[in-house]
């Protein structure tokens, strides 16, 4: 081919090149989904009825403004066999094609928790557009009505629940937070022992004050005080201090607030807590600083051995006895760290057996067999949380 | 040449007939005859009368040229080499002389063309640092040039181009620290070009380019004479065109449009961090549009998801599809800005509150375009500004990506950027690759690129250039 | 044209494509074909490779002439033809995978809903022309690809590590022993930088150390990508099968990624410039081949056929890549031995004149 005529070709190329851009520029003839007929998902909520997904999808709705935001949040719904099945019906009611792209939020209402939900969540697991940052909670009752609902400051409950479930949340060890990839790495892991935070509706006092469900009988609200600060807000009435617990993906039980306190400060990277300890007289609020916890599998001869081990920097927050000027600043005694230990070993102990109890090895005893003591992982592999003891190392040191 | 002064007079007007050419005679005290025959209004008529009036009054009947000339007390004399050369004299600005009797004809220098005074350049303003600039007169120019660079190894070698305008270009360059034959070469380039104006430098550009057609350009532009003496000392050959105050410098290489004079008379480190800033801003001057445009309709991921609820609250409503909002955005600025240049300066002032205010506030308040379209197109403006020598290809390739963004997405941005560095890595500027010291890799000369070491550091010239005399800087560090 | 390219480009597309291409599909490829133990295998690949890559470069110290001169004196002019026809060959046949994961991670990270295949053929054109191009704009090409590698990956790697959890890899090789040799033998084709090496012969001035030189850089290159490929798997554990492409998920879990919005995809993208180079590098060294075995420089012809092989690979596996992977693993592996193992050190047996 002749120079010229290869560039008089490449000139032509270049010019066909441009007009079908420009044409395609203009029409806007993608056949994809852009920004105005789109609903972005930011929360998603699970229930079985009759045998079918319902899903529930709290949508942003964005609404012209001239100046800043002005977004509503409704809810989108829909039933189907599959979850893919039921988004399609939230796209065939509301016009717009749901994206999850900045879903946040994933919630399992308590009658999805009586199957293995990790069938329930393959399409997010299978979803290469949702991404599996996603937090994953379970609730009491229906998943639809927690979400559908109104809460102050105009936050939407996806906003509420990712507030509830936040790294904050989960470092003072009030709740137990997992996104969709901890806790399919634990559902498919060798023990399959998993857990999420389990919402429960309306159970906070007004007053906030008195005997909390909150984490580790602390005093602290815990893990209902997410549902926005200041102003005019009130007090959510949501409560994320429990866990619901799984094994191979079913749902075997719910850890209570301390159980689940217990379960925390040993298994997330907790920074700040508060835990009660003594009777009566002699009851104190302890605060736990530079906590350190860790839950380690060892063999004792041929005898399994779970150790619990946790440490902290501790210092008296409030106390039954009343304030004593003078010792303020001196160190907490000896008998306080040790009852605080004995509390502390005493809440493992119950997390550990109820856990035991649902066959839910959720301090993940099997994966620690499996990586760390491979040659025994055959001889347990079946039967290890029965054989399992657990030894709890509290150790709580005075501030100062 | 005809002794008869009459006659040499005649044949002169009979070439340039126009009425400025205007014949001045006068007599010497003895009687003798002279004409002066200058273009009216680009000489300096007082020194006519002082250079060769005055001093031509003692001339007598039988003094030969050789007097005549010693009288003469003008410092530009030459001798019309013939007569195409007497009336190319004349028509550039000089006097013809013509003295009965005398075969000769003498060219005396008295050009003195209506300009502006030197002035600091409206493109290249620094804060610190010399502040003068070009003029539209080379003469004005070259005194610039030789007032900083007063080695001998300076050489200036003027030709003329365009058939009509006859237009001086000089050649500057450095011998021993230019490349060999790269002046020859570029003498050869503007020469085979045969056009009727030379009306600036841009032509001659336009010329020397070895591939004028390219959306990329193939040499630097100044307008500060500092600046042009710097690049003559790397090695490089300067171009200045008589009625142009924008001196063209090559080879050029695409870091250079990144770097400003001021960034070597501040520290190396503010010099390094705006540099690295111009190239950012330039990137998303270039890109900002297109990746909005990409955000919305093919990937909304791109933008923070409470960002992307506050640009979706702005554009529900909106009638234009986002890429021709942006597009409709784009061409408003493109026209607000091309009438502001042109507008008369008061009618342009008003012109620009009317395209910032009226338009602009009524059109996002009308629901017509939305206010972010707004913001991204004016802060992609002001990015491209960072660096004005490259706006007119930047603006062209914010079009390009716009264009490429609203039709196959963020795809096919990449595949144009990455299509746009096959294309410039093997692109040269007389044997200097475009994007050297980047690539190919010359280390040495990265040192004064986007990343700038001290002025101290900088021991040799760009090994790009090829110069022969490489050490530009000797010192003890 | 122009054919003259450097140690330093050569150093860069054997650190820079070499570990680009393995980014892209192989990290899930690997994850799901030998689990925790997918180190290894790419590991015993690599190793072999390099050794591969440093018999080819040991042996430019012996002879500057061309692997197409040595073999036209030895083996005369007809056997040299059809060795770089087969070589071409093997390089179309090489791109068919990449180019593919290519369309893949276009219709993945670049579009939120899936768009149709037509959207991927303003590749093609992109890459008839940088088919054309010699090799002094392929290796400029990669000395502006370096960097933008080196920067992107790192970020990456740096983003990642805060979600990593390293005790994914234990137990130590406890998997079963025929799924990590599986992933040894069907990832050999993956490793087959030295042929561009073989092509290279000849084109570049081969100054002392320079062998070491392009073998640490290959070796460096890989074992990049190794760490990318374990970070990975230390990230998502045994979810990792199920992310189409490390690149787009690997660093989500950022603590920032929450408030700034995705940054990732843009370094992404940036990623895939250098990625599309690696990829058309294939089409480059095809069309170099061919203009050795018809002795005519018409480039543009063969770049055309290149890309017209490949648009009808691309369409007719469109929507079967799970297919072509199964292919590519089960017998890419066997001209892959032939070409990127077996021939490179078979040089060494021809007669060298300086």
């Amino acid at each position: 081919m002749k120079r010229p005529k290869l560039k008089r070709a490449l000139t032509v190329l270049y010019a066909v090149i441009f007009a079908v851009l420009t044409v395609l520029f203009f029409t806007n003839d993608f056949g994809l989904v852009d920004l105005r007929k789109t609903a972005v998902v930011i929360g998603v909520a699970l229930d079985k009825e009759d045998g079918e997904i319902s899903l529930t999808a709290q949508l942003a709705v964005p609404k012209p403004a001239e100046n800043g935001e002005n977004t509503d949040f409704n809810v989108g719904t829909g039933k189907g066999a599959t979850v893919a099945a039921a988004l399609n019906e939230v796209n065939v009611k509301t016009g717009f094609y749901p994206k999850l792209v900045f879903c946040k939020l994933i919630i399992l209402g308590s009658s999805c928790l009586r199957e293995d939900i990790t069938a329930l969540l393959d399409y997010f697991y299978r979803n290469e557009y949702t991404g599996l940052t996603l937090l994953v909670a379970a609730c009491e009752g229906s998943a639809k009505e927690l979400i559908s609902q109104k809460f102050p400051c105009g936050n939407s409950a996806t906003d509420v629940i990712e507030k509830l479930l936040s790294s904050e949340a989960e470092a003072s060890g009030n709740v137990s937070a997992v996104t969709l990839k901890s806790l399919g790495e634990k559902c498919f892991s060798a023990g399959g022992g998993a857990y999420m935070p389990y919402l429960e509706n309306g159970v906070m006092p007004e007053s906030g004050s008195g005997e909390s469900s909150g984490g580790g009988g602390g005093g602290a609200s815990g893990g209902g005080s997410g549902g926005g600060s200041g102003g005019e807000c009130q007090e959510s009435e949501l409560d994320c201090s429990k866990c619901a617990i799984f094994s191979r993906g079913v749902c075997k039980g719910v850890l209570t607030s301390k159980q689940a306190f217990a379960f925390n400060i040993l298994t997330n990277d907790v920074k700040h807590a508060f835990v009660e300890s003594g009777e009566g007289e002699e009851k104190n609020v302890l605060g736990l600083r530079s906590c350190k916890g860790g839950v380690s599998l060892s063999f004792e001869g041929d005898r399994p051995v779970l150790k619990a081990s946790f440490g902290a920097t501790v210092s008296v927050q409030d106390g039954k006895g009343g304030f004593d000027p003078k010792q303020a600043s001196s160190k907490v005694p000896d008998e306080i760290l040790r009852r605080g230990e004995e509390t502390i070993a005493a809440l493992i102990g119950d997390a550990f057996e109820v856990s035991r109890a649902a066959d839910s090895d959720i301090f993940g005893a099997y994966e620690k067999l499996y990586k760390y003591h491979y040659g025994r992982y055959e001889s347990f592999k079946e039967n290890l949380l029965d054989e399992l003891t657990l030894k709890c190392e509290i150790k709580l040191k005075s501030a100062g | 040449m005809n002794n008869s002064l009459e006659e040499k007079i005649a044949r002169v007007k009979g070439e340039l007939t126009s009425e400025d050419i205007l014949v001045f005679r006068f007599s010497s005290l003895s009687g003798r005859n002279f004409a002066c025959v200058y273009t009216d209004g680009i000489v300096d008529k007082n020194m006519i009368g002082e250079l060769i009036v005055k001093p031509l009054r003692e001339v007598k009947a039988e003094d030969g040229a050789d007097r005549i000339k010693k009288l003469l007390a003008a410092p530009e004399l030459k001798d019309g080499k013939d007569f195409a050369d007497v009336i190319e004299r004349i028509s550039d600005g000089d006097a013809a002389l013509f003295a009965e009797g005398a075969e000769e004809v003498f060219i005396l220098g008295v050009k003195s063309p209506p300009g502006r005074a030197v002035a600091e350049p409206p493109t290249q303003v620094t804060v610190k640092g010399p502040r003068e600039g070009f003029t539209e007169d080379i003469k004005v120019n070259l005194g610039l040039v030789r007032k900083r660079v007063k080695s001998p190894a300076l050489q200036v070698k003027t030709i003329t181009c365009g058939k009509q305008s006859r237009t001086a270009v000089a050649i500057c360059y450095l011998e021993g620290i230019c490349k060999k034959g790269l002046p020859e070469k570029i003498e050869k380039q503007l020469k085979a070009n045969e056009i009727d104006i030379l009306a600036d430098s841009s032509y001659a550009a336009g010329f020397i380019s070895q591939r004028p057609r390219s959306l990329f350009k193939r040499n630097a532009t100044c307008e500060k004479p500092d600046i042009f003496c710097a690049k003559l000392c790397e090695g490089r050959v300067g171009l200045i065109c008589d009625g142009s105050p924008i001196a063209i410098t090559v080879p050029y290489m695409l870091v250079e449009d990144f770097q400003t004079a001021e960034d070597y008379y501040s520290v190396s480190y503010r010099a390094t961090i705006l540099r690295v800033l111009r190239f950012a801003a330039v990137l998303l001057g270039i890109l900002l549009p297109a990746f909005y445009v990409c955000a919305q309709l093919f990937k909304i991921q791109l933008i923070p998801a409470k960002l992307l609820f506050k640009i979706a609250s702005s554009v529900a409503g909106i009638p234009l599809s986002p890429s021709v909002e942006i597009f409709f955005a784009l061409f408003v600025l493109e026209v607000l800005n091309e009438a502001s240049i042109r507008m008369p300066k008061y009618v342009g002032l008003a012109l620009s509150v009317v395209g910032a205010l009226v338009l602009g506030d009524t059109a996002v308040k009308a629901g017509i375009i939305s206010t972010p379209a707004v913001i991204i197109i004016a802060f992609s403006a002001i990015c491209l500004y960072t660096v004005p020598d490259l706006v007119e290809t930047s603006a062209t390739l914010r079009l390009m990506f716009l264009i490429i963004a609203g039709s196959v997405g963020a795809f096919g941005v990449i595949l144009a950027i990455a299509f746009i560095m096959s294309y410039l890595v093997t692109e040269q500027s007389y044997g200097v690759p475009l994007l050297s010291p980047y690539a190919p890799v010359i280390a040495k000369d990265m040192r004064d690129a986007i990343y700038k070491y001290d002025t101290g550091a900088l021991k040799t010239r760009p090994k790009a250039l090829k110069s022969p005399n490489k050490v530009r800087l000797k010192n003890k560090r | 044209m122009n054919e003259k390219i450097s140690v330093r480009q050569i150093c860069f597309i054997l650190f820079a494509y070499n570990a680009a291409t393995k980014m892209l599909l192989f990290p899930t490829f690997a994850a799901e074909a030998a689990g925790n133990a997918l180190i290894f295998p790419i590991l015993f690949d690599l190793a072999v490779q390099t050794a591969v890559v440093w018999s080819v470069a040991y042996l430019s110290s012996r002879t500057d002439k061309t692997l197409f001169a040595l073999l036209e004196d030895n083996l005369g002019k007809v056997a040299a033809r059809v060795i770089y026809a087969l070589l071409g060959l093997w390089f179309l046949l090489s791109a068919v995978v990449p180019v593919n994961e290519q369309q893949l991670l276009v219709h993945d990270a670049f579009y939120d809903t899936m768009p149709s295949l037509w959207i991927f053929m303003p590749f093609f054109v992109f890459a008839v022309y940088a088919g054309v191009k010699s090799l002094t704009n392929v290796g400029r090409c990669a000395d502006l690809c370096f960097p933008i590698f080196l920067f992107c990956t790192l970020s990456f790697m740096v983003m990642a590590v805060e979600g990593a959890d390293f005790t994914a890899l234990l137990p130590v090789l406890k998997g079963p022993f025929n799924k990590v040799a599986g992933l040894g033998v069907s990832s050999l084709y993956r490793f087959s930088e030295s042929t561009f090496l073989l092509i290279f012969m000849g084109h570049y001035k081969y100054g002392k150390g320079d062998a070491a030189k392009m073998t640490l850089s290959y070796a460096a290159g890989g074992i990049a990508a190794v760490a990318f490929i374990t970070l990975f798997y230390c990230v998502y554990g045994p979810l990792a099968p199920t992310r189409s492409f490390a690149l787009s998920s690997i660093s989500v879990f950022f603590p920032s990624i929450s408030y700034v919005g995705r940054i990732d995809l843009y370094l992404l993208y940036a990623f895939d410039i250098v990625a599309l180079f690696a990829t058309v590098l294939n089409i480059q060294a095809f069309v170099h081949c061919m203009c050795k075995v018809f002795s005519r420089d018409c480039r543009i012809i063969y770049s055309l056929a290149a890309c017209a092989a490949l648009i009808a690979v691309t369409f007719a596996v469109n929507n079967n890549f799970i297919t072509l992977q199964k292919a590519a693993a089960g017998w890419f592996w066997i001209p892959a031995l032939a070409f990127a193992y077996i021939l490179p050190p078979l040089a060494w047996i021809l007669r060298r004149k300086r």
